[in-house]
């Protein structure tokens, strides 16, 4: 369960979010919809604890898992090693099988740096449902991957979080991706 | 930072033209200058040898076997001072980025060491270590705060939205240092190696001349310029600058190799 009760942020003068309330359940999907710097990317940070918000109520899992908007892979190391870094061994084999599922595997020995962005990306997903946790957070998930690619990311994450009973919040502004993970809107 | 960006490359011949061109002026410019000074009074000549004076004495002692001692003893006594000043440098960095403690107490010795002339450095710790150790120190402190300054700060400097990634994913300190801190600043720890060495070879000489340590290039500059023999201060001073030559060039081909598998590009 994700929940955000009455909570306000601001950046120095500028309020970002006032009294704002969110509530997703374990199973759920929930879009965030709202326009540009209304506050969206705030609200994950917070629930990721990368902010703190100035006042109200935030329940989340101990362990979250996140796709962020941008990749934030080490560009100078292996496929593997990026996916890698976060995991205990145990998850290697589960990582591995991921790899597969997403056509990367034969890959995974190539840098970063040389794979297209479209590849990035998914390993950039692989590695946040490799994590696993109790909980996932995507933010623009699914930017520069095609549609075959996006159906293949959509059906894992329902498969590993949300048939799961895992709540998974979803920042994006693509109705037909949201559509894909079956997602209820809410508007900021 | 990784550099990624791509670089025209000009053939290894056309490099190699360009060098000896650029030495050849300078070469004729260190003749002409010769023998303007020494047109008026032949006596200014042992001061300023022609090119040709300097390389005749250069190949009569460079393959003596006092010359090749004592240049064997100087390149050990700054590879030495290079190692340990790279490894401290190495590790204040890192202890200076995990503690802020510790960085306030030490960045004071920082600042000092830079601050204070190797020459003043060097006469005080005269008074404390041997002739033959007391080089190998100064390189030491002169390499040190070079490297110490490069780690602190890429530490400090790494991507914040990878260190983000880090503590959303749980990853461990030592993981993040060795894992995202340390490779992330690779580079610039590299290039800053390379400019530290040619300071050791310049502080290492300088503390060797005013020391003299028995066998060393210094002893023999310091002789040289006893004897007034210039032309051998010359072919001395000569063989520290292509010995420091050959080990940048060698240093620099050894971290080319290591950034190319690692994906990065050395800064010249």
């Amino acid at each position: 369960m994700i929940e955000l009760k009455n909570v306000s942020f601001s950046y120095g003068e500028l309020q970002i979010l006032k009294n704002f309330n969110l509530a997703v359940s374990g199973g759920e999907c929930v879009q965030l919809y709202g326009v540009s710097g209304s506050g969206k990317t705030t609200v994950a940070r917070i629930i990721l604890g990368l902010e703190n918000a100035d006042s109200g109520q935030i329940v989340v899992p101990q362990k979250i898992s996140a796709v962020f908007q941008e990749d934030r892979l080490l560009e100078n190391i292996d496929v593997l090693k990026n996916i890698r870094l976060p995991l205990d061994k145990e998850k290697y084999n589960f990582a591995d099988n991921l790899l597969k599922e997403f056509g990367l595997y034969d890959v995974r020995k190539k840098r970063v740096s040389a794979l297209s962005g479209g590849m990035k990306r998914r390993v950039a997903i692989i590695r946040a449902i490799a994590y696993g946790g109790d909980a996932l957070v995507l933010d623009e998930p699914f930017n520069g991957l095609d549609a075959d690619n996006k159906h293949i990311a959509a059906s894992i994450i329902k498969r590993e979080f949300i048939e799961k009973g895992k709540p998974v919040l979803l920042i994006t502004h693509v109705k037909e991706d949201a559509d894909l993970l079956n997602a209820k809107t809410v508007n900021i | 930072m990784i550099s990624t960006t791509t670089q025209t490359k000009q053939p290894i011949f056309k490099k190699i033209i360009k060098a000896i061109l650029i030495a050849t002026f300078w070469i004729l410019i260190w003749e002409a200058a010769s023998r303007l000074v020494s047109r008026n009074n032949e006596l200014l000549l042992l001061i300023l040898p022609s090119p040709f004076t300097v390389f005749k004495k250069w190949t009569e002692i460079a393959f003596t076997a006092p010359f090749i001692k004592a240049e064997l003893l100087t390149l050990a006594r700054v590879f030495i001072g290079f190692l340990f000043g790279v490894i401290s440098g190495f590790v204040l960095g890192i202890l200076t980025h995990i503690s802020k403690l510790v960085y306030s107490l030490l960045s004071p010795i920082l600042k000092i060491i830079r601050a204070v002339p190797v020459v003043a450095i060097i006469i005080l710790m005269y008074l404390f270590f041997e002739s033959s150790t007391l080089p190998i120190l100064i390189v030491c402190l002169m390499v040190m705060p070079l490297v110490w300054q490069t780690v602190h700060d890429g530490l400090c400097g790494t991507d914040k939205k990878l260190l983000e990634m880090a503590y959303v994913y749980n990853i461990s300190a030592t993981k993040t240092i060795f894992s995202i801190k340390l490779p992330y600043l690779t580079p610039s720890l590299i290039t800053a190696c390379v400019n530290a060495l040619g300071l050791a070879w310049k502080s290492g000489v300088a503390a060797e001349v005013i020391c003299l340590p028995g066998v060393s290039l210094g002893t023999l500059l310091w002789q040289g310029k006893g004897n007034v023999n210039f032309d051998e201060v010359y072919a001395v001073t000569l063989t520290v600058v292509v010995l420091s030559i050959i080990i940048e060039i060698l240093l620099k081909f050894l971290c080319r190799k290591y950034l190319a598998r690692n994906g990065g590009v050395l800064n010249d």
